[in-house]
């Protein structure tokens, strides 16, 4: 009877244990430790990450804490910072100069906070938040509700699927995708393709430099696009009902117009001006060397 | 009433429509028990109608776009420094400010003008009077983001022994085909100097490496 109440007893501390995590754990979470913190924060408040390397799901909620559950390996090293309600910071450190620690992280933000998440090649898929966010090659997954959002990659991808009135994002040779229904866009990549269908885009300046602009959607009335390339192709599939004023313009490339109903008010080799409709969007396309395709559907 | 009255933000969602489908059902759910929050919502609606039907002269943000939109289409490109940053209610409160502003505004459209007569017109893409100004400022921008990237590049050279190897060779390989693009758009201008469009794809690709810069710098 008394080994049965001892083992009880041992049983009862290794379960707390595990349930509670210690301060020690919190501060230097190992291989098999779970991450668990929870802390007040105001809205509105700044909120720093710094997670080289994993998964993170990022989730704004309408309460005012924050909550971090997951996993960080032995090979990082878990820091916390901010002593009140009114900003907060997590940053993962590689031990020793090791590998980038891959951790797996659920992290609950109140929904208007300002976010500022840093990654090396982690995979970041997160709802309802907005801020600042960079990585060097990893990925960006951002929908819901936003103030504003900057995206910004070395040569990661992005996709932008948000609901804000300011979206930028940038990456290198990185996949850029802008869907969702944000109003003011600056997105641009250097090689990567840049792939736009939000039909609420209300100023929209597109660039790339070698990478493919395909913009395939409606145009909202009165808005004022501009997409530039190198030497990448600049593809707009319209509908056949679109109102827009074009301007098109290439320097050694070639304007493929299918548009081919509506005579255009200005046509030459390198360039082509066609009202369409009420031409009541602006649409400035150019390119050094890139191909323009206009097609309708 | 089973339950505390409805938030402020509720009320106002329920008296203007913009709640959604979930929490209209639950707000008039309380709006069917509670005569206080019912009559707040009615009081409410009452004031959105008399101020719709209030003629205030303010126009709508429709209204006000294509305004909005012509004064981004003029700032399309960077506006030199020394014209950057003045507002206009100065000059209306200190009127000696306002005669200097417009002599040294007429100095420079005087110096402007006498810059224009020295460019000669391509055949081609002859510049015409209405586009000086925008040219002109793809000059300037271009110069503007020209100077920046070399700023950048200097700072970068502090930064590149914190950066890892990926985002070292990304950036070399990203760097590389920007200043491709700027030599071969050069070398077009160079041939066409008066192509507007072609200087305002140098002023993006100029742009572009300014961008590619910055981010650089976050990356160690």
């Amino acid at each position: 009877m008394r080994v049965s109440v001892q083992m009880l007893a041992l049983l009862c501390a290794c379960v707390v244990g595990a349930l509670v995590p210690s301060r020690a754990h919190a501060q230097h979470a190992g291989a098999t430790d779970p991450v668990l913190r929870a802390r007040a924060l105001r809205a509105g408040s700044p909120l720093k990450m710094f997670i080289p390397s994993g998964t993170v799901r990022l989730v704004g909620w309408d309460r005012d804490s924050l909550v971090i559950r997951g996993r960080v390996p032995s090979s990082g090293k878990l820091m916390f910072g901010g002593s009140d309600t009114s900003g907060y910071k997590l940053v993962i450190e590689q031990r020793d100069g090791g590998e980038l620690p891959e951790s797996h992280l659920l992290i609950y933000v109140p929904r208007r906070s300002q976010l500022s998440l840093k990654t090396a090649d982690a995979i970041v898929d997160a709802t309802d938040v907005s801020g600042w966010f960079y990585t060097v090659s990893g990925r960006y997954h951002i929908d819901g509700a936003a103030s504003s959002l900057d995206v910004e990659a070395m040569s990661g991808d992005i996709d932008l699927e948000a609901t804000t009135p300011y979206a930028r994002a940038k990456t290198g040779k990185g996949h850029l995708v802008v869907r969702g229904t944000p109003q003011d866009v600056d997105a641009s990549t250097i090689g990567g393709m840049l792939d736009i269908a939000a039909s609420s885009i209300m100023h929209g300046r597109f660039t790339s430099v070698t990478g493919d602009i395909h913009y395939a959607s409606a145009i909202a009335p009165h808005a004022l696009f501009e997409l530039s390339t190198h030497s990448g192709t600049i593809d707009l599939l319209l509908p056949r009902d679109v109102s827009a004023r074009l301007e098109l313009s290439t320097v050694d490339g070639e304007i493929d117009n299918g548009f081919t109903s509506v005579r255009p008010a200005a046509a030459g080799v390198h360039n082509l001006r066609l009202s369409l409709g009420a031409a009541s969007a602006d649409i400035t396309v150019r390119t050094f060397k890139g191909k323009v395709l206009v097609r309708s559907r | 009433m089973t339950q505390a009255h409805l938030t402020e933000e509720r009320l106002q969602g329920a008296a203007d429509g913009s709640l959604d489908a979930e929490q209209m059902r639950a707000v008039y759910g309380h709006l069917s028990e509670c005569e206080s929050c019912a009559a707040e919502v009615a009081r409410l609606r009452t004031v959105m109608t008399r101020a719709r039907e209030a003629n205030t002269g303010a126009p709508a943000l429709d209204d006000l776009w294509p305004a909005i939109r012509s004064r981004i289409e003029e700032s399309k490109v960077v506006a030199p420094k020394a014209f950057a940053g003045r507002a206009s209610g100065a000059s209306a409160r200190r009127p000696w400010l306002a005669i200097g502003s417009t002599a040294v505004a007429a100095a420079l459209l005087v110096a402007a003008f006498t810059q224009m007569q020295r460019w000669t017109p391509h055949a081609s893409e002859a510049v015409l009077p209405s586009q000086d100004v925008a040219f002109a400022s793809a000059v300037d921008s271009t110069r503007i983001y020209e100077d920046e990237s070399r700023r950048l590049l200097n700072d970068l050279e502090m930064q590149k022994a914190m950066m890892g190897p990926s985002a070292s060779a990304s950036l070399s390989g990203d760097l590389a085909i920007i200043d491709r693009s700027i030599a071969e758009q050069k070398g077009a201008l160079a041939r066409d100097p008066h192509n507007i469009a072609l200087q305002r794809l140098l002023a993006a690709a100029y742009r572009e490496k300014v961008d590619l810069l910055r981010r650089a710098n976050n990356a160690g």
